[in-house]
């Protein structure tokens, strides 16, 4: 009887370890969409950055000149609320050469490009910091004086 | 009699066993189904929002849609018609031969569907794309060259350099008639209009 309880316990507490493992599958896949959901909200965030940008250089006069957006965004921290949701937002704008490569001995004639990388971060479904943009790998966007 | 206890025992625990295994795979079954409309949802905004190609048709997304405001369109013409928190009218070009086309993206109003949303060109009364269903209104706002909220767009038309559009899809969940809920994706876009900037 004690022995054949035992077992019975036993088969319980096997299967529910089964079950909560499944469980948190089910779970991890879920988050991963959600959080697929807010990398896609940062990509709209950063696309606004470059349009706004491009935008405010054209013109004549533009709204702000080429050299305005080494000043504006020299490794500038912000943030955006959206959908209740806190993004970090870093932005760091350097000149660089055509092919948006940081420039080693820059001098004053090398203003015609400049990289804007953006960086976002926010809070996961997990409660862990989503990434959207890493300090290597962030959205980068090289813009051209074109003069105006 | 202890034998009875012990069959009566056993199948209280079965039953328990059995109804935990039922119930863990309907929430999950739940939870899977609900990610699944979550993806289905997020790609049908996205679609809206950048288009996509079927066979050799492109179907323009609000996004391009949007980037034709003043394009083409003579600088004692204003591009912008009407201008209201569900709903733009705009004239652009929408390529560098076709003639200047008017444009109208707007929700109209709520049904038991929810709310439809509508693209049309030139012809108001038969949309180009639509009824897109969002579980709440429409939400365009509107900003100036310096990026600030303008409180009366409609009044404003020349200040308006770019807008921010929200939008709000939904999908009934498993839940039928009582206790329904629904599951939604918001999303935010925004886009500068660079014919204005010109």
């Amino acid at each position: 009887m004690n022995i054949q309880m035992l077992l019975v316990l036993f088969a319980l507490v096997l299967f529910s370890t089964m079950l909560l493992n499944t469980y948190n599958i089910v779970f991890n896949q879920s988050s991963m969409v959600y959080d697929n959901l807010l990398f896609l909200q940062g990509q709209k965030i950063a696309d606004r950055y470059f349009q706004k940008i491009e935008s405010e250089l054209l013109g004549d006069p533009p709204v702000h000149y080429f050299s305005k957006i080494e000043t504006d965004y020299s490794n500038i921290d912000t943030t955006m609320t959206v959908n209740n949701v806190i993004f970090n937002i870093n932005l760091d704008s350097n000149y660089c050469d055509s092919l948006g490569a940081s420039l080693v001995f820059p001098n004053l004639n090398d203003t015609l490009y400049q990289k804007l990388d953006i960086r976002i971060n926010c809070l996961s479904t997990s409660l862990d910091t989503l990434y959207i943009g890493t300090l290597n790998s962030p959205f980068s966007k090289v813009f051209i004086n074109r003069g105006f | 009699m202890p034998s009875l206890l012990d069959v009566l025992g056993a199948t209280v625990v079965g039953s328990l066993v059995l109804l935990m295994i039922f119930t863990s795979l309907f929430n999950m079954q739940a939870i899977s189904y609900n990610t699944q409309l979550q993806i289905s949802l997020s790609k049908t905004s996205e679609d809206l929002i950048t288009g996509r190609k079927i066979g050799n048709t492109d179907y323009l997304g609000l996004e391009n849609i949007l980037s034709k405001v003043g394009a083409g369109v003579p600088e004692s013409d204003h591009p912008i018609i009407e201008a209201t928190p569900n709903s733009f009218k705009f004239k652009g070009q929408s390529n560098l031969i076709s003639s200047i086309s008017t444009y109208y993206f707007v929700q109209e109003d709520q049904t038991d569907d929810g709310y439809p949303l509508y693209v049309y060109q030139n012809d108001m009364v038969n949309p180009i794309s639509g009824p897109f269903w969002m579980s709440d209104p429409l939400e365009i706002s509107y900003y100036d060259s310096n990026n600030n909220l303008i409180a009366s767009p409609d009044a404003n038309h020349d200040l308006i350099r770019s807008v921010e559009v929200s939008l709000t899809f939904f999908y009934n969940t498993h839940r039928p008639d009582i206790d329904k809920r629904l599951l939604r994706h918001r999303i935010v876009f925004w886009k500068y209009f660079k014919n204005l900037y010109l």
